[in-house]
């Protein structure tokens, strides 16, 4: 057994550090269906395979055409004639021997007809390649059950893909800028007992200018309150006053030159941002809001459970704050002060943490459920990410396909430009519109191709029609989609595949995000062929010969270095750095 | 090699493996006219064969931690050249399909090698040798006149991921941006200050640093051999003693995970932005093959971290590029400015980001080795050089430098411009 979870580390290392092991015990106990082992279908799924799902269950009645291996790495032409999903599957768990794949030789309009319970035991079902009407009856069965559904299509040279999902959780999303949780507007009191463990004016300069500048700014806003009738720097001009209060605390030497400080440099630098109020985020506040939050029953999701329990505690220990996020920035200082200040928000977040854990048990026992129902770590990990939760809502595709509910207004603001696109979106339904009525996709065979340009238009303007769109649809692309003749490149049932197998990552281990509040944010478009008035779309980066800001900063950050060094070389505490400063300008860019 | 004498199968039009139907989803593309095809394109009904030649250049063996997305390679591969596997893989599954591998740097290949290709594609794991790769097919071009012979042009397809993000280009050297003339756009790769590792550590990963930068040369914990990330028990080694810094300053943090993704630099992956990426090249393939739309202007950027995000711009040439441009660069320097600062130049600038440049020139008919890096009894030889000044090296203005580095196949020529 430990033999084979170090094998696994090793073969998922890679993976592990995006979504560490929480991310992937999600993914090894997910299930995922996939509906027709198109090429389409068979690419999302290899890229669910590799990374160690639990197991999926492919279903598709079809069997295997010499079409289907023409495009498909995962189907050989002596599966020609048998049964896709089966042909699919072999190839498929080959992959992953971690994996355990199953195969149901059915059509999914059977399925539904018979026994639509079949698809409540799934994470996920991606549906591929389904024609309208089969697509609003899965849809419907797994909206009901809250299971997600991730519908996908290859159409010629477009790849689609929609998530519908009623509510979706996200605790951990990661976000690439997030502001700092250092509560200097309102230090808590362990905190302000640190700040005053210093006196700036006393010290050594090198301590002086080892002092976290979290400190630094602290202290020099404790002078400023007391000076300014307890108002702290509101607007620019203040600000930089503040700044610029800072910049005369710098040490100056013998002749009156100020000292290399790097701390309080950066101290000065991060003024804007440590001024931010603390305050909770509105997303968070609408989550407070929210029916599921203030209603909890014993179905209630430990989300919600955990959100309450954070909003009580916002309303009683946290005195209207988040619990403390208990991370700071790396940040010039010596390494007791650093680690010294890191342990006062550290022990702060694990106080918090406790309380809020009390306000869990009390509601878990409010309804009847053990207090070990929700577990310490996954507590710890919420209150971590409380300013980062999130909760995602698609609308459902009856809502989307109800001439009462259809998003008309997105539609044609965006139609405003006819080569958006949402052309492409217009132009897919209409094509499921032909099927519909002609039981076929339009232009499959070249002499189908003129006659179906016409027969596609009315298809169109039958669409534009019921939904009251008064948009236009230009010839070229309803020529272009007869063209198409529901062509399935590779290539682009590739990028559809990596693309939709992410979003199912996403779903299943619920961390990330998906931009899924606006409809038309439910969507995803890829054109894999530049639009025909190319200038709009691009867009030309002209390259100075100045450094990119990153590089120039780093230089900069050199000859400070420098300096400071070279009147320390005597002293036996400082390494003679200079010539040892690592800097190498290439960065790793990976296959 | 003209045009004409090269199909695009490799000679393998009917290898006799076709199938009814084989070439349905793809033939639609070739065969008939529509509003959006490149201006260039002409449908055609003859027999389609698909890519049937193809090369692969892979100087990497198999590893375990490549299982988790490098999908035509299985545990029973691992220790295999890469090349060999993917050849022997791809050449099973789709019939009519001729891989060659070559277990090799794509260093160890000339002009003669890279002449035969169509097309060049490169998911390589270093700006170095996308450089390299760059330099190289800038090498072939051909110009009469002034002129360039746009048969002598043969498109690179680069594509590259890190975690979530991504990115594919396409380059025709000699006529679009090269790698060189958008070096700018990639990001630092910053290391931590020698005194913070030395003395002031706050971090995890500054104690893994101190014990794999400092702590190794001096204890030589097995002997003479460096530091092979690769190994086990070498990772084993600084994974100890970097518990012990670490405890030294009580810092937490430190894991064996955290040693081995600092000590190899480990970047994280994933199937799906490979996936991704790998599909938006290989479309750009196709698209130049056969001409049937017009090809990707030039650079995309993948994001699925927040969403699904993509945006598609394209880079300009640089006037002055060091690769592309056939323009002798440009180095201002006072007479009076030490070879050590032109060594620091030609390092530092972005443009430039040479690794370990040799520079030489001609001094009295004769060519001299002014500085040069990797072969020890000449770098030893030149090193004073370094501290003299370009008038005492006997250099003039307008004086031409030629300077070699492994981020270019070619030199790249330098002429000195002398300022007061």
């Amino acid at each position: 057994m430990a033999a084979t979870n170090a094998s696994k580390e090793q073969k998922y290392d890679r993976q592990l550090r995006l979504w560490g092991d929480h991310g992937q015990e999600a993914l090894e106990n997910a299930h995922v269906c996939l509906i027709n082992a198109t090429a389409t279908g068979t690419e999302i799924l290899k890229n669910l395979v590799l990374p160690g799902i639990g197991a999926f269950t492919i279903v598709d009645g079809h069997t295997v055409s010499g079409e289907d291996v023409g495009n498909n790495f995962f189907l050989s032409n002596n599966n020609i004639g048998k049964n896709r999903a089966q042909a699919a599957t072999e190839l498929l768990q080959e992959l992953n021997s971690d994996v355990s794949g199953n195969y149901v030789e059915e059509s999914p309009d059977k399925l539904l007809d018979n026994d639509p319970e079949f698809f409540h035991r799934f994470t996920v079902v991606i549906g591929v390649h389904l024609p309208e009407s089969t697509c609003l009856r899965l849809g419907s069965v797994l909206w009901s059950a809250s299971v997600p559904f991730l519908v996908c299509k290859t159409y010629g040279l477009i790849g689609y893909m929609r998530l519908v999902v009623q509510e979706h959780t996200v605790i951990e999303s990661h976000p690439d800028n997030a502001l700092e949780d250092l509560r200097l507007d309102q230090p808590f009191a362990e905190f302000k007992n640190h700040i005053q463990s210093y006196d700036l004016d006393s010290m050594a300069k090198k301590d002086h200018s080892h002092t976290p500048w979290v400190i630094v700014v602290a202290k020099y806003l404790a002078k400023w309150l007391s000076e300014h009738n307890s108002q702290p720097p509101k607007n620019y001009k203040e600000k930089e006053a503040f700044r610029q209060f800072i910049r005369e605390g710098i040490l100056k030497n013998e002749n009156g030159v100020p000292e290399d400080e790097e701390n309080f440099e950066e101290a000065i630098k991060n003024v804007n941002t440590a001024l931010n109020p603390t305050k909770v985020p509105n997303s968070v506040e609408d989550l407070f809001n929210s029916e599921q939050c203030n209603n909890i029953t014993s179905q209630s999701l430990s989300f919600w459970v955990m959100l309450r329990a954070v909003k009580d505690f916002v309303h009683k220990e946290g005195n209207g704050s988040l619990p403390v996020r208990g991370t700071i920035p790396d940040m010039i200082a010596d390494s007791q002060k650093f680690i010294n200040l890191q342990n006062v928000y550290r022990e702060k977040a694990m106080q918090d943490a406790a309380a809020v854990s009390k306000h869990v048990e009390c509601l878990l026992q409010s309804v009847g459920k053990p207090p070990e129902s929700i577990s310490e770590k996954d507590i710890k990990l919420f209150c971590k990410n409380a300013s980062f939760l999130r909760v995602v809502r698609c609308r459902s595709l009856a809502e989307e396909y109800s001439v009462d509910s259809v998003n008309k207004d997105e539609i044609t603001s965006c139609m405003d430009n006819p080569d958006s696109e949402m052309v492409f979106y217009l132009m897919l339904r209409a094509v499921d519109r032909f099927y519909q009525q002609h039981s076929r996709y339009p232009g499959v065979y070249n002499y189908q191709v003129e006659d179906d340009i016409s027969k596609l238009k009315l298809c169109v303007n039958s669409l534009l029609q019921e939904y009251s769109l008064n948009v236009n649809i230009k010839d070229d692309y309803i020529h272009e989609f007869c063209r198409y003749g529901a062509a399935e490149p590779h290539t682009v049932a590739a990028f559809l595949g990596g693309s939709a197998a992410q979003e199912a990552i996403k779903i299943i281990s619920h961390q990330l995000w998906q931009n899924g509040n606006l409809p038309s944010a439910d969507l995803f478009l890829v054109r894999l062929h530049p639009p025909p008035s190319a200038l709009p779309m691009q867009r030309s980066v002209s390259h100075s010969h100045t450094l990119t800001p990153s590089v120039s900063l780093c230089l900069r950050r050199i000859k400070q270095v420098a300096k400071k060094y070279s009147s320390h070389l005597l002293n036996e505490d400082f390494v003679p750095c200079l010539k040892d400063y690592h800097v190498s300008i290439h960065p790793p860019t990976a296959s | 090699p003209a045009d004409s004498q090269r199909p695009l199968d490799g000679g393998h039009r009917d290898g006799g493996c076709d199938w009814d139907g084989r070439w349905n989803h793809v033939k639609k593309f070739l065969e008939r006219p529509g509003p959006f095809t490149h201006p260039d394109f002409e449908p055609s009904t003859e027999a389609l064969s698909g890519f049937r030649l193809i090369h692969v250049v892979d100087m990497d063996t198999i590893d375990v931690s490549n299982l988790n997305r490098q999908f035509l390679f299985r545990p029973k591969d691992v220790g295999r050249p890469k090349a060999d596997v993917a050849a022997d893989f791809i050449n099973s599954r789709i019939p009519g399909c001729k891989v060659v591998p070559h277990f090799k740097k794509i260093q160890d290949f000339d002009d003669s090698f890279y002449r035969q290709f169509h097309i060049i594609v490169c998911g390589l794991d270093s700006i170095i040798a996308r450089r390299w790769m760059n330099g190289m097919l800038i090498s072939l071009l051909s110009y009469e006149d002034g002129v360039l012979d746009p048969s002598s042009i043969i498109p690179l397809i680069d594509g590259g991921t890190e975690g979530f993000k991504g990115n594919a280009r396409v380059i025709l050297p000699g006529m679009t941006a090269c790698i060189d003339c958008t070096l700018e756009l990639y990001p630092p790769q910053i290391n931590f200050p020698m005194c913070t590792i030395a003395s002031m550590p706050r971090l995890p990963e500054h104690c893994i640093e101190y014990a794999r930068i400092l702590q190794w040369p001096k204890e030589k914990p097995f002997g003479e051999t460096s530091l092979d990330g690769d190994n086990p028990e070498h990772i084993q080694w600084v994974f100890e003693r970097s518990q012990e810094r670490a405890a030294e300053f009580s810092i937490t943090g430190v894991t064996y995970r955290l040693t081995q993704g600092v000590v190899k630099r480990i970047i994280p992956a994933v199937a799906s932005t490979n996936a991704v990426i790998a599909a938006a090249c290989a479309t750009e393939v196709f698209k130049i093959a056969t001409s049937a739309y017009i090809p990707l202007n030039n650079y995309l950027v993948f994001n699925d971290v927040d969403g699904l995000y993509t945006y598609t711009f394209e880079a300009e040439r640089k006037e002055n590029c060091s690769a592309c441009s056939q323009v002798p660069q440009d180095l201002q320097f006072p007479p009076s400015a030490k070879l050590q600062e032109v060594l620091e130049y030609l390092t530092e600038n972005a443009s430039l980001q040479m690794k370990s440049p040799a520079i030489t020139t001609t001094l009295e008919g004769k060519n001299k080795t002014l500085y040069l890096q990797s072969v020890k009894s000449i770098e030893e030889r030149t090193r004073p050089n370094l501290c003299k000044t370009l008038k005492e090296l006997g250099l003039s203005d307008g004086q031409e430098l030629a300077v070699a580095d492994v981020t270019t196949p070619q030199t790249v020529l330098f002429k000195l411009n002398f300022t007061a």
